[in-house]
């Protein structure tokens, strides 16, 4: 996690809450991938025995598990995260209030009236989002338990498969997290600029509304409101296309992981692979794997954006600690 | 020439004016005075089609549509106004002047030394903190502003207020050289500001009265 994230929870005092929630929280996708690689496993191969009745009784441990496993993440760690989030949100707004409140006139005067509500607003949602938005750090911690759980779980039961797996996923991961993840808070940092310019119109136009009419400045007014406007657009465009473009490296490495996995086990049946089912098995822990990078890989690239937020947050709290 | 005619007018409920009624022909200078809140601003944005009456007509030119009025006037008002732009688009409103004539104002304004110590001369930002100017600096640009437009109508609304005396009399001096040949109504706490004005009116109790000849007050009517 951002260094400058962390001094903000523990400015806030909630820095250990969110170690709780974080706890709370981790172990959940590995689980899943645990029951849904055993569930496919264990259902094939009572398929192929044609056991009805041992079918029966397995599903019916499965759905008990899911149940407890959903409900658990559906209702206890729900409350804590929707707690925490509100919190957040409360403590850091006020918090910023009041340092800016303990400013005098000048310092005030340093920064623009769109400046200061962009930073009230959307930086603090960003700030909050960092952490608490379902894609963003929380899942990304979850998905990288998941990863390395996996992994282990997929070397134990074929070492080989395990690293054709890891051969072709972590050229597109990087590929993936050089272009996109240092290129998007850029983008998104300029945008928040280009919000905050945008937003500053709105004094002037109210305010100065007698001069823009007599001096017919209305053309030259809008002029720059839609600069401003399509400047947080074409930031935010840029930082879309790479989004895209990460999302279709992930995809492609994606099935071509898959491809392989399943040429080379099929060489491998009846020898290092047991069966059909194992292979499934196998494959199951390896869309794990996948799946927890495109996670990993997508929410660092929203954390990195949403950092331009906390960036921004930071610099007026430590102003007040200067 | 303005013309007001029975105007009533009445702002956040309360009523200003109740048929006033002005005549200025054109090429006057005509100073108002009076009490603050008495309406003389109210006057001025009346006249200069910011607001609309709610009975009688205002006239400038002939013209009696507010948004056809504000095209024939110029405002410079107690606040400069300015925009978060350049030097040279808040003179210009982003309209296209020659170099000469923007020059030209600028000197007339007492701009220019000014603008020169600027890195960026007239193309400076002012950014949307315009009002880190100094006074007579964002004053003086609202006014280059004014005379850029060069509208045969100049309305003043107290433009030296937040000026020290030197500032003052520097502004006041240019524009009555740029008003010279234009029709002028300036708002004033400071009668000594209108020396060599045609005509100087008091505005009371929503009505306008006109200084005579021994400076005895009398009823403007038209």
């Amino acid at each position: 996690m951002d260094r400058r994230v962390v001094r903000i929870l523990k400015s806030l005092g909630l820095w250990k809450r969110f170690v709780v929630m974080l706890i709370l929280r981790s172990p959940f996708d590995f689980l899943n991938a645990v029951l849904g690689a055993n569930m496919l496993e264990r259902f094939l191969r009572i398929a192929q025995q044609q056991d009805a009745q041992n079918l029966q009784r397995n599903f019916w441990s499965f759905l008990l598990f899911t149940v407890l496993l959903f409900g658990y993440n559906a209702t206890i760690w729900a409350t804590v995260s929707v707690r925490a989030d509100m919190l957040f949100h409360e403590r850091l707004r006020t918090r910023l209030f009041e340092t800016m409140l303990s400013q005098t006139q000048q310092e005030m005067e340093e920064r623009s009236a769109g400046d200061w509500i962009t930073r009230l607003n959307s930086d603090v949602d960003k700030t909050a989002n960092y952490l608490t938005e379902p894609i963003n750090f929380m899942h990304r911690s979850i998905a990288i338990v998941n990863l390395v759980l996996s992994s282990v779980v997929l070397m134990i039961l074929n070492a080989k498969l395990y690293l054709a797996a890891i051969l072709v996923m972590i050229p597109f991961f990087f590929l993936g997290a050089v272009i996109v993840i240092r290129k998007i808070p850029t983008y998104r940092k300029k945008a928040q600029e280009a919000f905050a310019t945008y937003v500053s119109w709105m004094e002037p136009i109210v305010n100065a509304g007698e001069a823009i009419r007599i001096f017919d400045g209305g053309q030259i007014t809008l002029q720059k409101v839609e600069e401003a406007s399509k400047e947080i657009l074409r930031e935010n465009m840029r930082a879309h296309r790479l989004t895209a473009f990460s999302s279709l490296v992930n995809i492609f490495s994606g099935n071509l992981g898959y491809l392989l996995l399943l040429l080379m086990g099929n060489s491998m049946m009846g020898s290092e692979v047991r069966d059909f089912a194992q292979l499934s098995k196998i494959t199951q822990y390896r869309g794990e794997m996948m799946r927890s990078v495109m996670c990993v890989s997508n929410c660092q690239s929203r954390m990195k954006a949403n950092l331009s937020g906390a960036i921004r947050v930071e610099e007026v709290l430590g102003k007040k600690s200067q | 020439m303005i013309e007001l005619k029975n105007v009533a007018f009445t702002y956040q409920e309360k009523i200003v004016f109740q048929e006033l009624s002005l005549k200025v022909e054109k090429g006057q200078k005509v100073g108002i005075v009076g009490e603050s809140g008495c309406g003389k601003s109210t006057l001025l944005r009346l006249i200069a089609g910011l607001y609309r009456p709610a009975e009688g007509g205002v006239t400038v030119d002939g013209e009696n549509d507010p948004e056809k009025i504000s095209q024939k006037v110029s405002i410079v008002l107690q606040t400069p106004m300015l925009l978060p732009l350049t030097i040279r688009e808040n003179i210009t409103m982003g309209h296209a002047f020659s170099e000469e004539w923007i020059r030209q104002v600028c000197a007339a304004s007492n701009l220019t030394k000014w603008i020169e110590t600027l890195p960026n001369g007239i193309d400076t930002y002012l950014g949307d903190r315009a009002d880190e100017l100094s006074g007579g600096q964002a004053q003086r640009i609202a006014i280059a502003r004014a005379m850029c437009k060069n509208a045969q109508v100049l309305l003043l609304d107290e433009p030296t207020s937040a000026l020290d005396g030197e500032n003052a009399a520097a502004v006041l001096e240019a524009l009555d050289h740029f008003g010279e040949d234009k029709t002028v109504l300036h708002v004033t706490h400071r009668p000594e500001h209108l020396v060599g004005y045609d005509r100087i009116l008091r505005m009371e109790g929503g009505k306008l009265l006109e200084a005579n000849a021994s400076c005895a007050w009398r009823a403007v009517s038209l």
